[in-house]
């Protein structure tokens, strides 16, 4: 082939990138104006009112709260101090140390008074064996237990095994849940008469905040530029991408750090899969097709008040090996569900969702990283016309950093979470440099895990907790 | 074409600059009016403290600036709702609202938004606003969503005993079983009276309210309706029997316990489980052993409420013990093992 063939191949695969990413920034702009009308409507309500009287409400379903810890010996006090000072009227707390190497047990049994405990429960679902369970002498509604390494998913189901109550929200070893939070992710589901059968809840980065004792006193932003970079990814994906898919019923993800489960659907179900990294969307999208072949009226819903905040990577490895855990999960659920695509039986989900999760979640970086190749070349090389080069980059800042940007004000206009004005304008600037290095990152690690889900090859890597929680070190009841 | 590239990137981000700069301004005269609120009222607030408390007899003036004046009385007044203040001191909080809040309130509900006329409703139940009774049984007839805003409007009118919402909700097919028992739950003696005989005297009510009218009952104790509940386990219907049973429970007594026997044995599982549980609960000693009997069910939960109910009586750990050792079943064994390390005794 010539030169000038070559040339015209390259330019063509060009004009299909910017087209793709301006598709791509236009679905993100139409499920940001899905999700507005909601946000704009409940943006003055109080939300404290809201929840009174669900606190005191005998209705109001107990919940059993399930904390699967793998090596968790930082966070998982304060997680569970924070799960213990919750406002909510009947729940238990359900730590599952899945065979943790570290001090995870030690630290849970040392605090809070913990004794052994027989066990006689249901087995809903095969997990690894179950060693040990210990409840503490000082909260008769927290409880521990020791099963062999079996994954997240494995604990998660040990735990809805162990559970007594009728529904059981899961909570990351390494999150903090505000005090309110229960309450207000099971309102949906109390006000619908359980007509909701999950539902999750805004996760934010609590790298920088001043946290007591499980309790989130000052929200502040960290120093490292990365912690930076992911509060605003969290912002895009919860206040653009989740809210929008949730008004039409068509959401695919309830985030793994928190959500709200009903246990006799998940049960249902089949409980998590054990065999996937990306088990809570699995888990969701299981949830749908179910929902859908029983031609049921229950509904995911998502609520947009930030409740549950959690502890982000905070060096390059512990994020490259998150991102390529992430996208592996995405690409294997996809995989799993892939008769859902397209498939007029399963409405929005087969006919939306699936569609946008394969072609903008699980595909957009393969895209974008051959779009850095071209602006190099372009750049560099001459190998296509200067003007296209720069059209492309115009088009990966307006579907990177603008939107992000948008994300960040639309934050501002709705929780203002962040109190000082300089706390504003360091995000926002910080969102214009996504396109420049962040992304670039993100799109590698992406285009890496693809590969990685293809090879099958597992990379859970290490978290590296700094333990942005782990000011929990006086023994209970010490004070 | 690269020209037109240029200019829409630069005018969205002119155009987002522009919003930000808006929501920077917007950000620093809320933080300013927060600090303002917060400076007055901790002058004001020890000064209404007094007012309400009784040791001072005139009420406190307000700021001369009618702006935030709104803001400062809701949140102050809010704050003292919510210290329990009882008697003449409640009374005072409640004028104090009555003459500082109401017009607002009404003013919202007219012409407020979505979010403001509920947050509206909220403390109009919070401060129980009886003046705005009637504007509020006019709004509830406006609104045609069933949502926050309907939900909220029914729990303020029960609040105010409004008695056309009762005969309302009494007609409707649609509430639901828990909107339902909030309502009961708001309403006073003589309401609750008017409403249960309106109730009985009507032959086709919902679902709903029969559940929640049986529920409820149990959960207050109300004797004049014990009969009625306890009747209910002769029900044909097993979700009203069930609820009968779960209401008996915090009943914590039944005049004729042989009704109970046949339950053991029921084809369904929920009612073993709750024979077990009102054995329990009503402390029937004769039952005692269908308890011990209970533990080898096939069903998880009816050996869980046996187990549990077991440790209601007295000597029931040493029966659990006994069980955990020579049973002939293993199931048995083993909950009569889990119980013995795991509080039980307090779900309904």
């Amino acid at each position: 082939m010539s030169g000038t063939g070559i040339t015209v191949i390259i330019e063509i695969i060009s004009w299909a990138i910017i087209a793709y990413m301006l598709a791509a920034g236009a679905t993100y702009l139409i499920l940001f104006l899905v999700a507005s009308p909601k946000i704009s409507k409940e943006k003055k309500l109080n939300r404290q009112e809201q929840i009174e009287e669900m606190s005191i409400n005998k209705d109001t379903y107990p919940i059993s709260i399930l904390v699967p810890a793998y090596n968790e010996e930082a966070g998982v006090v304060s997680t569970v101090r924070s799960l213990l000072n919750l406002n909510y009227p009947q729940y238990e707390i359900i730590v599952v140390n899945d065979g943790s190497t570290d001090r995870t047990s030690e630290k849970v049994l040392a605090q809070f008074g913990m004794e052994p405990i027989e066990l006689a429960i249901r087995t809903y679902f095969k997990t690894g064996e179950i060693k040990r369970a210990y409840r503490s002498t000082l909260h008769p509604h927290l409880f521990l237990i020791e099963k062999e390494n079996g994954g997240k998913a494995d604990a998660l189901n040990a735990g809805v095994n162990f559970s007594r109550y009728p529904y059981f929200a899961a909570i990351d070893g390494d999150s903090i849940l505000e005090q309110d939070a229960l309450l207000k992710t099971m309102k949906p589901i109390v006000d619908s008469s359980g007509m909701v059968t999950a539902t999750g809840g805004t996760v934010r980065i609590a790298n920088g905040c001043k946290i007591n004792r499980g309790v989130i006193e000052q929200v502040a932003l960290p120093k490292k530029p990365l912690e930076v970079m992911q509060i605003i990814e969290y912002f895009r994906a919860f206040l653009i991408g989740r809210l929008g898919f949730s008004r039409v019923n068509i959401l695919l993800i309830i985030s793994g750090a928190f959500g709200v489960f009903e246990k006799s659907r998940v049960i249902k179900v089949g409980g998590y899969k054990t065999d996937t990294v990306g088990e809570d969307m699995e888990l969701i999208v299981r949830l749908h097709r179910s929902i859908k072949d029983e031609k049921s009226k229950q509904r995911i819903e998502y609520i947009q008040d930030p409740v549950c905040w959690t502890e982000a990577p905070s060096t390059v490895a512990s994020l490259r090996a998150q991102r390529i855990r992430w996208q592996r999960g995405l690409a294997e659920t996809l995989w799993t569900h892939r008769g859902m695509m397209f498939n007029p039986k399963y409405r929005g989900i087969g006919l939306f969702s699936m569609p946008y999760y394969v072609f903008i979640e699980l595909l957009s970086a393969v895209f974008e990283v051959m779009g850095y190749f071209i602006i190099i070349g372009g750049f560099a090389f001459s190998f296509i016309e200067t003007d296209i080069a720069v059209i492309m980059l115009l088009v990966m800042v307006l579907y990177g950093s603008l939107l992000s940007a948008l994300a960040v004000l639309l934050e501002e206009w709705t929780y203002h979470k962040y109190p000082t004005v300089r706390s504003i304008l360091v995000l926002y600037v910080y969102a214009l440099t996504e396109t420049f290095w962040y992304r670039i990152l993100m799109n590698f690690w992406r285009v890496q895990g693809l590969f990685y889900a293809f090879k099958k090859k597992s990379v859970w890597g290490d978290m590296e907790r700094k333990g942005v929680f782990s000011d929990d070190e006086q023994k209970e009841g010490s004070l | 074409m690269i020209e037109v590239f240029i200019s829409v990137v630069f005018s969205l981000l002119g155009i987002q600059l522009l919003i930000l700069a808006l929501l920077i301004a917007w950000k620093m005269k809320n933080l300013a009016v927060e600090h303002s609120i917060k400076e007055t009222m901790e002058t004001l607030k020890p000064q209404f403290r007094q007012y309400i408390e009784g040791s001072h007899e005139t009420e406190p003036g307000l700021p001369a600036a009618k702006k935030n004046r709104f803001k400062l009385m809701e949140t102050m007044l809010d704050e003292f709702a919510s210290e329990g203040f009882q008697g003449e001191q409640k009374a005072r909080i409640h004028r104090l609202a009555e003459k500082h809040l109401t017009e607002y309130y009404r003013h919202m509900l007219k012409k407020g938004q979505w979010a403001e006329r509920i947050n509206a409703l909220y403390f109009i139940e919070d401060f129980r606003l009886f003046s705005l009774k009637e504007d509020i049984y006019q709004h509830f007839k406006k609104i045609s969503k069933r949502d926050e805003e309907f939900r909220q409007c029914i729990r303020a009118c029960a609040t105010l005993q409004e008695v056309r919402l009762m005969d309302a909700a009494i007609e409707s097919k649609d509430l639901s079983f828990g909107m339902i028992k909030e309502l009961l739950y708001r309403l006073d003696k003589d309401l609750l009276e008017m409403t249960l005989e309106r109730m009985q005297l009507k032959e086709d009510i919902s679902e709903n309210m029969l559940y929640a009218f049986i529920s409820f009952s149990g959960e207050h104790q109300i004797d004049m309706l014990f009969p009625f509940v306890e009747k209910k386990l002769q029900d044909e219907r097993k979700e009203v029997r069930l609820k009968a049973m779960s209401s008996l429970c915090h009943y914590k007594k039944m005049v004729n316990p042989a009704i109970l026997s046949d339950f053991f044995d029921s084809a369904h599982w929920q009612e073993r489980m709750y024979a077990a549980k009102l054995t329990g609960a009503c402390h029937f000693d004769q039952y005692k052993p269908n308890l011990v009997y209970l533990l080898a069910d096939n069903i998880w939960w009816v050996r869980f409420a046996g187990a549990e109910n077991l440790k209601f009586f007295e000597g029931g750990n040493k029966v659990l013990e006994q069980v955990a050792a020579d049973h002939a079943d293993a199931y048995a064994r083993d909950i009569a093992r889990h119980m013995l390390t795991r509080e039980g005794g307090i779900s309904v």
